[in-house]
């Protein structure tokens, strides 16, 4: 029986959530990934979660507050949880003059200052890279810009993300046609390969420069351990976090930069309030955060 | 993670500037007082990553010594310096306001500027009173302008003579004490202001009106009536939107009709005042002295509205507009074709109600597109009796949106309880969607009766689950005599979804019926879990002592959630015999079971409860220790209560 109906035929009540549970689950979701839910969106917890209770047939939220810290299961469904309060929306070339900036401005120059010290590795990290559309993106534009020159330069594109179930969908690879929708066609035809219609996967060059990874950004020893970037992209990331949590974590990028590194966050995110410690650079649609050297 | 301090020191000492970041934010973590005047010099650094670490740790790190060692860089010649040590001491400076209200004195201007304003957002009474001084004695003009806005950034009484004898100051200084009164939110800083409303110039005047207006005191409001005469427009319409902020609507009901004339007028021009929050005031006022014209008005008002932007003004309007009742306006814009126009109209006639307003939106019906038609639907469902059966009846015959469909239905079933209908509504519980159905199956259980009932039992036949499922469910709502009989048989259904809720409907129809505990019993050694659960669910909640050997059984049952359901159960019959055997699981369970068991050994109380607890208590793991110390204290509390009685 396929149909989600007999199981909403019950004689069992509505599930509500009490404050105390609801403060409960917020610590905790805090606590554990940095996000912060307000008291604005209790209902939405109460509409969301409500199925993750369904599915395990607990009374109350109370009970799944047990069962996140003492099920056997409490790890697999901490993912489910995070899968739930977070969202995961993004697509190829999300925000096109940012793309646009980087390619033909932060790239260039960076590849050129390279070039003159003899230094021909780039690091890229794309933090909160959902199902791998960034990542890819940036990987497609990469091989755009180097051309030719590619096979002589040292190329890492680091990906990470805190849901293990959009890592996988990322590592897989395969995208419909409405991850494409700002994807330009001829770039489409060229990094790509329709297996079944509408269905498209990545070509295996734009794969191998990619490497995905679990990570919490709200555990500042954890990015401690990243490889030092030349670029960041952390688009529509931090808007889940609290202030405090943003501050941190912007400040962890910042410690992870190479010197006249670049930043990008969400076209309508801002460090207003959160760092003055980066310089902002204007480009025509996009402004990009610099850490002077 | 834990740090030498040495080691952190070292780092703060650093040339190296990622390294000094580190130093600061491991002192942050660690709280480190002695990295204080480390940290106060990083934040003179070139690099702003530096300065900012350096602040986010001495935010955190804050006390006396941290306040003492910011403020000599209140004097910095550098102003980004100034305003960062300005900006933590707000943060923290109410951990030595001693040493903010010595710097008040100072010879130098800025300084006494930046003390004043830091002592503004301390929230400490010892502030007040140097800060009344500071507004009165200064020789400078900047520093009383300071002076007063910090007196209002404190908001304690006390400083309103003060701030009422600065009245006699230059203007610049009055709209800081303007501000200051109205943040005080007193009696008599309502007072000292009407009284400067007699005698100021118009800009200080609008100002004070809109200080009273978000005061809310009914005492300025003949006051404000008084100086609307003879006031410019705009001033006009800004002391209406504070009067009515003050009263509210409901009080204009109270004015003469003298008083109400006039007022209609003044709030008909506020209508075309450009900001909203005077529109919003006048659409409010109007809601009480009404009209057919007042309801066009603020239809052509709110046609300009954007729906999705505005939707809390938007929803005012429809408040006034229902307060103002039905009119010839509201016919009007039901049939119009601006879609927020006939959207109003749909809500406010629906809220209104009555037989004109119903006919009216039965007859616009078939003119509406679809999310109108939902609308008007929607409506009628909430405010229309029997008058709108027919209406209802050809719509669900002609229609095909689900939405409007559910409403109907619910309608005829739910709100009519309408038996003729029956064979209508049970059509729709073969609907493809699963919405209507739902809605159907709930319309046609609240009407009921001989036919409802037979028709489920047919389905209990039926080769598809789902409908089985409904009819369980169903004979278990309609609880006729009978049913326990078909319920048992249900039991037996291959699909586990019909006995499940078969055990749910015995629960509903008979909770404390000796018969259906053996009726059910059988479904421990059901091979589905979810099964299990629902029979220990009514264990749970059976009254016979029966129950207990049974649930003592399903203690060793597969799934670990019937067995933490079952230690539950156990822990509210409160059985002190029970224990042992509870305890017998304990080597095999899981952390969470263990947890449930200590939980449920608090409940039970008793000897043996208590001294197993006890036990517990040198358990390894700390989550399980927290548990039993806490069933413990329970247990206690709860004893020194019997005790006292
Ligand atoms: C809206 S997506 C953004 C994807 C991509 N950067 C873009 O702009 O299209 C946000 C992602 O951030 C991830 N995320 C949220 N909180 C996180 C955390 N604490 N650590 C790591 N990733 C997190 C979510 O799992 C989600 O995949």
């Amino acid at each position: 029986m396929n149909s989600p109906f007999p199981k909403n035929i019950t004689f069992k009540k509505e599930l509500k959530i009490n404050d105390q549970e609801f403060k409960q689950l917020r610590d905790f979701i805090y606590e554990k990934s940095g996000i912060y839910i307000g008291d604005n969106r209790k209902y939405l917890l109460e509409n969301r979660l409500g199925n993750r209770l369904k599915a395990h047939n607990l009374k109350s939220f109370g009970e799944y507050f047990y069962f996140l810290r003492y099920d056997a299961q409490r790890n697999e469904e901490l993912t489910k949880l995070f899968e739930v309060i977070t969202t995961n929306e993004t697509s190829f070339f999300r925000n096109p003059p940012q793309i646009k900036v980087f390619q033909e401005q932060i790239l260039r120059d960076l590849v050129k200052t390279k070039k003159a010290k003899g230094d021909k590795r780039i690091h890229v990290w794309s933090a909160g890279c959902s199902t791998g559309e960034e990542p890819y993106t940036l990987s497609i534009v990469l091989h755009e810009a180097m051309n030719y020159e590619m096979s002589s330069w040292k190329i890492k594109i680091s990906a990470h993300d805190l849901s293990n179930a959009v890592l996988s969908a990322a590592k897989r690879g395969i995208y419909s046609h409405y991850a494409l929708r700002s994807t330009p066609p001829e770039i489409v035809k060229k990094y790509f390969l329709e297996e079944s219609p509408g269905m498209f996967r990545v070509q295996d060059k734009v794969k191998e420069l990619v490497h995905f990874g679990q990570i919490n950004l709200s555990d500042r020893f954890q990015l401690k351990k990243v490889e030092r970037s030349d670029v960041i992209f952390c688009r529509n990331v931090i808007i889940y976090f609290d202030e405090d949590m943003k501050k941190n974590v912007i400040n962890s990028f910042y410690d992870n930069l190479l010197p006249g590194g670049y930043m990008f966050i969400g076209h309508s995110e801002s460090l207003h309030n959160i760092s003055r410690a980066f310089k902002p650079m204007h480009y025509p649609g996009s402004i990009v955060y610099l850490k002077e050297k | 993670m834990h740090q030498d301090k040495n080691e952190i020191m070292q780092l703060l000492k650093s040339e190296d500037q990622s390294e000094q970041r580190e130093g600061a934010f491991l002192a942050r973590d660690m709280k480190l007082v002695e990295a204080v005047p480390y940290l106060v010099g990083l934040l003179q650094s070139r690099s702003i990553g530096v300065q900012e670490a350096a602040d986010m740790a001495l935010r955190k790190i804050g006390g006396g010594p941290s306040v003492s060692a910011l403020i000599p860089l209140l004097a910095s010649d550098s102003p980004p310096v100034r305003n960062l040590s300005m900006d933590i001491l707000r943060h923290i400076g109410h951990q030595d306001i001693d040493a903010l209200l010595r710097l008040l004195k100072s010879e130098d201007t800025d300084l006494r500027i930046f003390s004043a304003d830091i002592l503004g957002s301390t929230r400490s009474y010892l502030a007040v009173a140097p800060l009344c001084e500071l507004l009165l004695k200064d020789p400078e003009v900047n520093v009383r302008y300071q002076a007063a806005v910090s007196l209002g950034d404190l908001g304690r009484s006390g400083a309103t003579e003060c701030l009422k004898r600065a009245f006699s100051d230059e203007e610049w200084v009055q709209y800081a004490v303007v501000e200051a009164l109205s943040k005080l939110r007193d009696e008599s800083s309502v007072k000292v202001l009407i009284q400067a409303l007699g005698n100021s110039s118009e800009l200080v005047c609008s100002m004070i009106v809109d200080a009273l207006g978000e005061m809310g005191d009914i005492k300025s409001v003949p006051m404000l009536l008084k100086r609307i005469e003879d006031s410019p427009a705009t001033l006009r319409n800004k002391i209406v939107k504070a009067v009515i902020n003050i009263l509210g609507g409901k009080a204009l009901t109270f004015l003469s009709n003298k008083e109400k004339e006039k007022l209609h007028d003044y709030l008909l021009a506020a209508l075309k005042d450009d900001e909203t929050d005077i529109q919003d005031a006048a659409i409010l006022g109007l809601g009480y002295v009404g009209g057919a014209r007042a309801s066009r008005s603020i239809l052509n008002t709110a046609a300009l509205m954007d729906p999705d932007y505005e939707e809390d003004r938007l929803q005012k309007v429809h408040e006034s507009l229902v307060s103002i009742g039905y009119n010839q306006s509201l016919v009007e814009g039901l049939i119009s074709e601006d879609e927020t126009l006939a959207s109003l109209a749909i809500h406010a006639l629906g809220s209104i109600g009555g037989k004109e307003a119903i006919n009216d939106l039965i007859s616009s019906f078939a003119l509406k597109n679809r999310d109108q038609q939902r609308e008007i639907a929607h409506m009628l469902h909430d405010c229309a009796g029997r008058e709108a059966r027919d209406f209802f009846l050809t719509t669900l015959q002609q229609h095909q949106d689900g939405d409007v469909l559910k409403y109907g239905i619910s309608f005829i079933g739910v709100k009519l309880r309408d038996e003729e209908s029956i064979p209508v509504l049970l059509r729709f519980l073969e609907h493809p969607w699963d919405d209507v159905k739902k809605t159907a199956l709930e319309a046609v259980l609240s009407t009921g009766g001989g036919t409802v009932l037979r028709h489920f039992q047919d389905m209990l036949s039926s080769t598809d689950t789902i409908k089985r499922v409904m009819a369980v469910y169903a004979i278990g709502r309609l609880g006729a005599d009978n049913s326990m009989e078909t319920l048992a048989e249900a039991l037996n259904d291959e699909a586990y979804e019909v006995r499940k809720i078969a055990l749910e409907a015995m629960g509903h129809i008979s909770p404390e019926d000796k018969n259906v505990l053996h009726l059910v019993v059988k479904g421990l050694q059901d091979e589905n879990r979810e099964v299990r659960r629902s029979v220990v669910d009514l264990l749970d909640e059976c009254p016979y002592p029966e129950s207990h050997s049974y649930l003592l059984k399903a203690l060793h049952d597969p799934d670990e959630w019937v067995r933490v359901r079952v230690v539950e159960a156990l822990g509210r019959k409160k059985i002190q015999d029970n224990i042992p055997e509870m305890l017998s699981l304990w080597e095999r369970s899981s952390q969470l079971v263990k947890i449930k068991i200590v939980e449920a050994l608090g409940i039970i109380g008793g000897q043996t409860a208590f001294r197993s607890l006890l036990d517990i208590l040198d358990d390894p793991d700390q989550e399980i220790q927290d548990a039993a110390e806490t069933a413990l204290d329970k247990l206690q509390e709860q004893n020194m209560e019997q005790g006292q009685e």
